[in-house]
């Protein structure tokens, strides 16, 4: 039980540091090996909470995120290196902005955490359940059962997803 | 580990990847970033989620929220690549044909 908090810590420490420096970072090949570790740490924390087959689909959209950026972004880039250099000369209006955009986000953030360490109907000192029935079963029970129309509606979704992405990398027919 | 442990992790995650996208301006940077902030709302469903004894609703969005997300990365890549191939350049911020 003591491993599983540390482990818990840990992966929580490290999500944080390396989605910062995913944030603040130039470089896109650091930025998404970073990517890769938050992904990968937030499934660890999935983990300790029970969440085993959440966990392993977070793993696997980080794993594939990753080998799709990396790709793509070789593609499409050349260097990953100089992916950020027109960030990097940025004007200071445009830096102000960025700035601004930066504050945004981190007072929405602390606003959600405000409003989750607050809320009434939440007891946010005790520790989560851990159910004595695996996850998997649970999901399985309800996506084959009371909640089947979501489970075949994400179906249709990534069907059209699939045939929307083919479209998208067609080639223009006025290209050379 | 307590829950309000979870809950900042998951506000924390929100936070920093909402401010990221807000202020990248590289499709793929926007895109990971966006990933990271639906991954803090995953984590926080799944914690809600586990912390009802009766209701396991949350796991279920979480796992939907899952393949949404990667079907963001999808769509985020063949969007950069679309935009790489008749402009040469993967940044929004040159994008100009919209503000007319």
């Amino acid at each position: 039980m003591t491993a599983n908090i540390v482990l818990g810590y840990f992966f929580a420490i490290v999500c944080v540091i390396s989605t910062i420096y995913a944030a603040v970072s130039r470089d896109l090949f650091r930025v998404t090996i970073a990517f890769f570790v938050e992904i990968t740490c937030v499934s660890g924390v999935l983990l300790t909470l029970n969440a085993d087959y959440i966990a392993l689909i977070v793993f696997t959209l980080g794993l594939m995120g990753t080998i799709l950026v990396i790709s793509f972004s070789s593609v499409i880039q050349g260097s990953l290196k100089d992916s950020f250099r027109a960030e990097a000369v940025d004007s200071g209006s445009r830096r102000v902005t960025r700035l601004f955009g930066m504050i945004l986000g981190l007072g929405l953030g602390a606003a959600i955490g405000w409003a989750f360490l607050t809320a009434p109907f939440l007891d946010v000192t005790k520790t989560p359940v851990i159910s004595q029935e695996v996850d998997v079963v649970v999901l399985g029970r309800m996506m084959l059962g009371e909640q089947l129309a979501v489970f075949e509606l994400l179906g249709v979704m990534i069907l059209v997803v699939v045939v929307g992405a083919g479209l998208l990398l067609r080639k223009p027919n006025n290209a050379n | 580990m307590q829950i309000e442990i979870y809950l900042i992790l998951a506000a924390t995650l929100v936070g920093i990847g909402i401010g990221s996208a807000l202020s990248r301006r590289n499709i793929i940077s926007i895109v990971m970033s966006i990933t990271t902030a639906g991954s803090g709302a995953l984590l926080a469903m799944a914690t809600l989620g586990h912390d009802s004894e009766k209701q396991n609703d949350g796991l279920l969005f979480a796992l939907v929220l899952g393949a949404i997300l990667l079907i963001l990365m999808v769509l985020g890549c063949a969007l950069a690549y679309r935009r790489f191939m008749s402009t040469g350049t993967t940044n929004i911020g040159d994008r100009n044909e919209l503000r007319h």
